[in-house]
């Protein structure tokens, strides 16, 4: 055998490597009905290996709790759009230091707090027009009765929104996206105890505010 | 009288306070009605659904959210993948290039180039200095003694290995005078007859 040809023989075998390496994302890349089976931790161990796949499974699996999360707070859905977009970003961006010691929705909810509580801070509270709403109409049996519900719903969104920062991102994560006083507390980086105390002050405030009007003092 | 703490009133607005909480609530007017007070709110503002958006919104968010996350760098394990998180590494490096850089001002020759401060640099770099230094020069077994030890399953489990498809991305990276460059090497190494 010359020379020549095991040199050749080579040659076909760096040719080939290099096309995989730079026509394919990786020797990882796994088929997307493969990665819709994976549990979130393996998504991002995908996502660290170059699968361009893992990480839209991961914003198609939490979105909807991301958006619900970003609505509460800023209660208009352009808005919650795009803090949502803006979550998945500094999520993406983060990736290395996700470290798995909380699961991946909690850290999702732990960038969205703090994305929200900016925007909000950045803002000041949220004043939704009644018609800020691109919902599916209401299925209820009455017209009269599905504006007097919107109506509540502002005003509920907007008592929310007059509460301090605190009290208002540990109602949302308790009483409306049903996170337990263990998980908030690892959220906000605070005790139980202190969560309990928040989300109390917060009731309290949030029956005031809407039982008396907006001009009512907060404790 | 000590009243209870929000704590424990949250405890009993939830329902899951404790015996010692609700016989004080009991007894006691105003932490009673303090509970009562939250209850209500809770009442009044816990039922407060986030309307549907139309179902077509979630695809077009994701596709949106993935279009933006597309022109974003790829994540790495850190800033620098294989710095500094191979500690018995990095100290085997740092001796080698200190003793290199030693042995070489010692024997007054030629001053030693800047060295980069990555691992993986220092270490081609402390390479590089081989030929100069190995020859009659007992001194550097030692150093050769401390880099030799890095094998490369040492390497593997300090973590220094590249992650899997690393090293496809890496040339996927590069020029085609770098891919060039690399064949050539390659074959160089391994297939010289």
């Amino acid at each position: 055998m010359t020379d020549g040809a095991g040199v050749a023989s080579i040659d076909d075998a760096l040719a080939g490597w290099m096309v995989h390496a730079v026509t394919d994302a990786g020797p990882n890349r796994q088929p997307r009905a493969v990665l819709t089976d994976l549990p979130d931790a393996s998504l991002v161990a995908e996502c660290r290996s170059g699968s361009p796949d893992a990480f839209g499974v991961i914003v198609e699996r939490h979105q909807r709790a991301v958006y619900q999360l970003c609505y509460r707070f800023v209660g208009s859905h352009e808005d919650a759009a795009d803090l949502t977009q803006d979550v998945f970003l500094r999520a993406y961006r983060g990736l290395a230091r996700f470290r798995g010691d909380a699961s991946l929705a909690t850290w999702l909810y732990r960038i969205g707090v703090n994305v929200c509580l900016n925007k909000v801070s950045a803002r000041g509270p949220a004043l939704v027009a009644l018609d800020d709403n691109p919902a599916i109409p209401s299925k209820g049996p009455d017209p009269s009765s599905a504006l007097l519900q919107d109506e509540r719903a502002r005003r509920v969104r907007d008592a929310v929104a007059r509460l301090p920062r605190t009290q208002r991102a540990t109602l949302i994560l308790r009483v409306y996206q049903d996170l337990s006083h263990k998980e908030i507390a690892e959220l906000l980086d605070t005790t139980v105890g202190a969560v309990k105390a928040n989300c109390f002050h917060a009731l309290g405030n949030l029956k005031r505010l809407l039982s008396n009007g907006p001009k009512e003092s907060l404790r | 009288m000590t009243h209870l703490s929000a704590a424990d009133l949250m405890d009993l607005v939830e329902g899951v306070a404790s015996r010692e909480v609700l016989a004080h609530a009991a007894a006691c007017d105003l932490c009673h009605r303090r509970a009562a007070d939250a209850a209500e709110g809770l009442a009044l503002g816990g039922r407060n659904e986030v309307p549907e958006p139309s179902p077509l919104f979630w695809e077009h968010l994701s596709r949106r959210i993935q279009t933006a996350v597309r022109d974003e760098p790829r994540p790495a394990r850190s800033r620098w993948p294989l710095a500094w998180s191979w500690r018995p590494g990095r100290f085997a490096v740092a001796v080698a290039v200190v003793a290199v850089a030693a042995v070489a001002v010692w024997r007054g020759r030629a001053p030693v180039p800047a060295l980069d401060h990555a691992p993986g640099a220092a270490v081609s770099q402390a390479e590089a200095l081989v030929p100069e230094l190995a020859v009659d020069d007992e001194s550097w077994s030692v150093v050769a003694g401390l880099v030799s030890e890095m094998s490369a399953d040492v390497l593997s489990a300090e973590g220094m290995a590249a992650p899997a498809g690393a090293i496809d991305h890496a040339v996927g990276a590069m020029t085609e005078e770098q891919r060039a460059e690399l064949a050539r090497l390659l074959k160089a190494e391994i297939g010289t007859p």
